[in-house]
């Protein structure tokens, strides 16, 4: 790559000549692969030399050396290796997504509103500027709290970034800039598909220890015939020939290892001097090592599957010990980036003061954040307005966005940007209104919650309980977008939670049922796609028309006697062309459940955009009928829009 | 037999001619495309601007020579951008200049924002910077790929024989995008963690 000298070569010369680094890292690299092609030819002597002389004391073979013998077990083991090389590789092929989502990482979305997330976004796709790759997907893993990061996948095409919870809230700007670029280095320089090979090499070796240890165990149970002293020849033969291989997959995979540890080691050197020369500054990097050697959590790494890809992180995830380590001190990263600088103290490194907790352990995931609660009032929002327009006037609606928005208590509105707080405040507006049942449903969450969280919960549920609905609305849409960032096993814990809940509760009153319903649309795509199929209502199909019917009457009979439900049926169907040509009819109120309902959302939601229109108007018309649109009609209406997948404006203040 | 090795000779100088001429034509694209995308990122960066100068005015409210300076700045950079020819010397020399100015005035608007704690950790201003830093950013990693290129094109048209069918069909040098002060980088550095 052209590098102009005079703009680089200013902010570099002081530090340190990367291209000499790099020259230098990749010359021993080759050397190291070619010990690695050592390993492999003395293996087969080794396995040679033990099935000979197994032969020469079964009188078999007159002398050690006999070329054909030996043209057999290399032949043999040599495919064995290769053979199981080439399996693993195959394997590998599955590309970097793979990997990423086997370690349980989360996409981030493109157009993410965590700042957080956004900045981790557009330092990798400065990054891709600087080193001139395609831009990668970039992953997050929620569940880990130590400070790291990886490169994974076999071309720059099909590379992914996964960064951990604590990189990303720990780190710095530049900081986290330097431990992206050092990834990119990764890619660039092709250490990715370097990292794969090896791994499939040492799985090669491996395959003989195990071949070994198969042909030991299976002549543990293989009897001699008597007077065969024949047969008894061949099984020492072969009891042997399964010691030598398993001896020498043992110690070769040993070998195999320390040298995948070294290659890695200098290509950890090489991507440090090359993230240097993307970013042009080496503090970053260098605050970066000092916060991984003053965190408590240090570069760990929790994931099952984090063992087998260490290499491919960026610092050492406290896997590996004896002198195995994939990645050299931090101590000595740093005097590589700066040669002046004196060991560092990490005691008095200082760390930025994030809520950690609840982050790397599942079980305390909701716990753990401060149970200040606020005594302010709940901010009064003004009942009742006759609804006068779906969806028409953009303006208007972001105004009254924006109303509600700053009627929304400061507290909530960041609550509901925390992961574990939002789900407290989805569980606060969830809670019985009667003292008797709440305090039951406490009681329960506290089992499986702890107790912190429970208290601040019953706190909110007080000061949240009383607010209009629209405001609650407005409270469940701003957590959606977090809870989306939980994990999969946190997720289903809280959809579990919540079923309890709500069940405690004896009866799904409308809120219940809204909220429910929206989560799950929301969250069950986000969570779920292509793994399961979307849960669609209890299998009932139904017309439009029917479909019509069933909605229009569950608004009609909503708050109203038998009379006020036939005046708002008829006002609401009056002057509107029914749906399939049929006369709607109200339907008897104990007729309808939750099951027709759900089937009637899921048949409009097929609709086109103009049946969805006509019947959320038919809707507003049937509840508006006297003129007020009160707290419950208005939610009613939400989960009706909601529903057939209609975003309807917050008509109400 | 004289003239079929001259026609021969001609034959292969035309060859080669053409060749060298579509090299030097490959290389230009390559320094222009390259320059398309720092002014993509420089257009960004123009309309960013008003953005964080509009947010911040509610908060520096004693600053506001500070700001109505920031928004000539980012006025005087936006139409030296407006329709530039990266070919044109002079125009890229204007560019550079404005860019310099406007790179010293953001520096001295985030070092007064640094006054102002409750400007700092408010929502939209978090991010705006962040979008702000981010492009500053992509510029001058794109301004690094573009005097890569650049030099790769004078040095072609420089060096014997392609400069002969530089002189023919008049190519010119391109121009460096040099940023003459510090105060760029900088303002890369600020950052609000």
């Amino acid at each position: 790559m052209g590098v102009s000298p005079g703009d680089r070569g200013a902010v570099l010369g002081k530090t340190m000549n990367f291209f000499e680094a790099q020259e230098k890292a990749r010359r021993r690299t080759k050397w190291l692969v070619a010990y690695f092609v050592c390993a492999v030819i003395s293996i087969v002597f080794s396995v040679y030399v033990g099935v000979a002389f197994a032969l020469k004391l079964a009188g078999a073979l007159p002398e050690l050396w006999h070329p054909e013998l030996f043209a057999f077990v290399a032949g043999a083991t040599l495919l064995l290796i290769l053979g199981g090389t080439a399996y693993k590789s195959i394997d590998l092929r599955r590309g970097g997504r793979a990997v990423a989502e086997g370690m349980g990482g989360r996409p981030v979305q493109p157009d993410t509103g965590d700042l957080k997330e956004r900045q981790l976004l557009n330092i990798v796709e400065e990054m891709a500027i600087a080193s001139g790759t395609p831009v990668p997907l970039v992953y997050v893993m929620d569940q880990e709290a130590g400070i790291n990061a990886f490169a994974a996948g076999t071309e720059p095409s099909n590379a992914v970034i996964g960064v951990t919870r604590g990189c990303l809230d720990l780190l710095s700007r530049s900081e986290l800039q330097g431990v992206i670029a050092h990834e990119f280095s990764h890619i660039r320089n092709g250490d990715m598909r370097l990292n794969m090979r090896l791994v499939g090499f040492i799985f090669g070796i491996l395959v003989l220890m195990i071949v070994g240890r198969v042909l030991i165990s299976s002549l543990r149970y293989a009897r001699p015939s008597k007077n065969s002293k024949e047969g008894g020849g061949v099984l020492v033969v072969l009891l042997l020939s399964g010691f030598a291989l398993f001896l020498a997959g043992a110690i070769g995979g040993f070998f195999a290892r320390a040298i995948q540890a070294a290659v890695s080691r200098q290509r950890e050197f090489l991507a440090d001097a090359s993230a240097v020369q993307f970013t042009r500054d080496t503090d970053g990097l260098i605050g970066a090592f000092k916060k991984i050697g003053g965190w408590k959590e240090g570069a760990r790494v929790q994931s099952p599957q984090a063992a087998a890809m260490s290499h491919m992180f960026f610092a050492e995830g406290g896997l590996f010990r004896w002198g195995m380590a994939t990645h050299p001190p931090l101590q000595v990263r740093i005097r590589a980036l700066d040669p002046n600088s004196s060991k560092v103290n990490f005691d008095s490194v200082s760390l930025p003061d994030v809520d950690m907790a609840g982050v790397g352990s599942p079980s305390a995931s909701m716990a753990g954040f401060s149970s200040s609660a606020s005594t302010r009032e709940p901010p009064a929002i003004k009942a009742a307005e006759t609804l006068a327009c779906l969806g028409d006037d953009i303006d208007w609606q972001l105004e009254r966005g924006q109303q509600i928005c700053v009627g929304i208590d400061e507290e909530w509105s960041a609550a509901a940007r925390d992961r574990s707080k939002a789900q407290v405040l989805i569980f606060a507006m969830l809670l019985s209104g009667d003292p008797r049942k709440c305090r039951e449903q406490l009681e329960g969450l506290r089992q499986g919650m702890g107790r912190k969280y429970v208290e601040t919960l019953s706190e909110w549920h007080e000061t949240i309980g009383p607010l209009h609905s629209a405001a609650k609305i407005a409270i469940l849409d701003l957590c959606i977008p977090t809870l989306k960032r939980l994990s999969e096993s946190e997720y289903e814990r809280l959809l579990q939670m919540l079923d309890w809940v709500i069940a405690a509760d004896e009866k799904v009153d409308l809120f219940e049922f809204m909220l429910q319903h929206s989560l799950s649309r929301h969250l069950s795509r986000h969570f779920f796609t292509g793994k399961r199929k979307l849960e669609r209502g209890p299998g009932l199909t139904k017309g439009l028309s029917e479909s019509g019917d069933i909605l229009l009457s569950m608004m009609a009979w909503n708050g109203r006697d038998s009379k006020g439900a036939a005046k708002a049926f008829k006002f609401a169907v009056e002057g509107s062309t029914p749906f399939e040509s049929r006369v709607p009819s109200l339907l008897p109120e104990d007729a309808l459940n939750s099951e027709l309902v759900l089937a009637a959302l899921a048949a409009f939601e097929e609709a086109s955009p103009l049946l969805k229109k006509r019947i959320l108007e038919m809707c507003g018309h049937a509840a508006a009928e006297d003129g007020v649109l009160s707290n419950e009609e208005a939610e009613l209406l939400r989960v009706v829009a909601d529903g057939i997948g209609v975003a309807l404006p917050p008509f109400l203040l | 037999m004289v003239l079929l090795a001259f026609g021969v000779l001609v034959v292969f100088f035309l060859l080669w001619a053409i060749g060298a001429y579509n090299g030097l034509i490959r290389l230009r694209n390559m320094y222009r495309n390259a320059f398309a995308q720092i002014d993509v990122q420089l257009k960004r960066r123009h309309d960013l601007i008003p953005n964080l100068v509009e947010t911040a005015k509610s908060f520096m409210k004693h600053e506001r020579e500070t700001l109505e300076a920031v928004i000539q700045a980012r006025n005087a950079a936006a139409s030296a951008r407006d329709g530039l020819n990266p070919d044109d010397a002079a125009q890229m020399q204007g560019l550079m200049a404005a860019e310099a100015g406007l790179g010293s005035m953001m520096t001295k608007f985030f070092a007064l924002a640094e006054a102002y704690p409750d400007l700092k950790s408010n929502q939209n201003m978090m991010q705006v910077s962040e979008e702000l830093t981010t492009t500053e950013n992509k510029v001058s990693f794109s301004r690094q790929a573009y005097n890569d290129a650049a030099t790769l094109y004078n040095t072609k048209i420089e060096v014997v024989p392609s400069n002969i069918i530089a002189g023919m069909f008049n190519f010119k040098a391109a121009v460096l995008f040099e940023v003459s002060s510090e105060s760029e980088r900088e303002v890369v550095k600020v950052s609000f963690d």
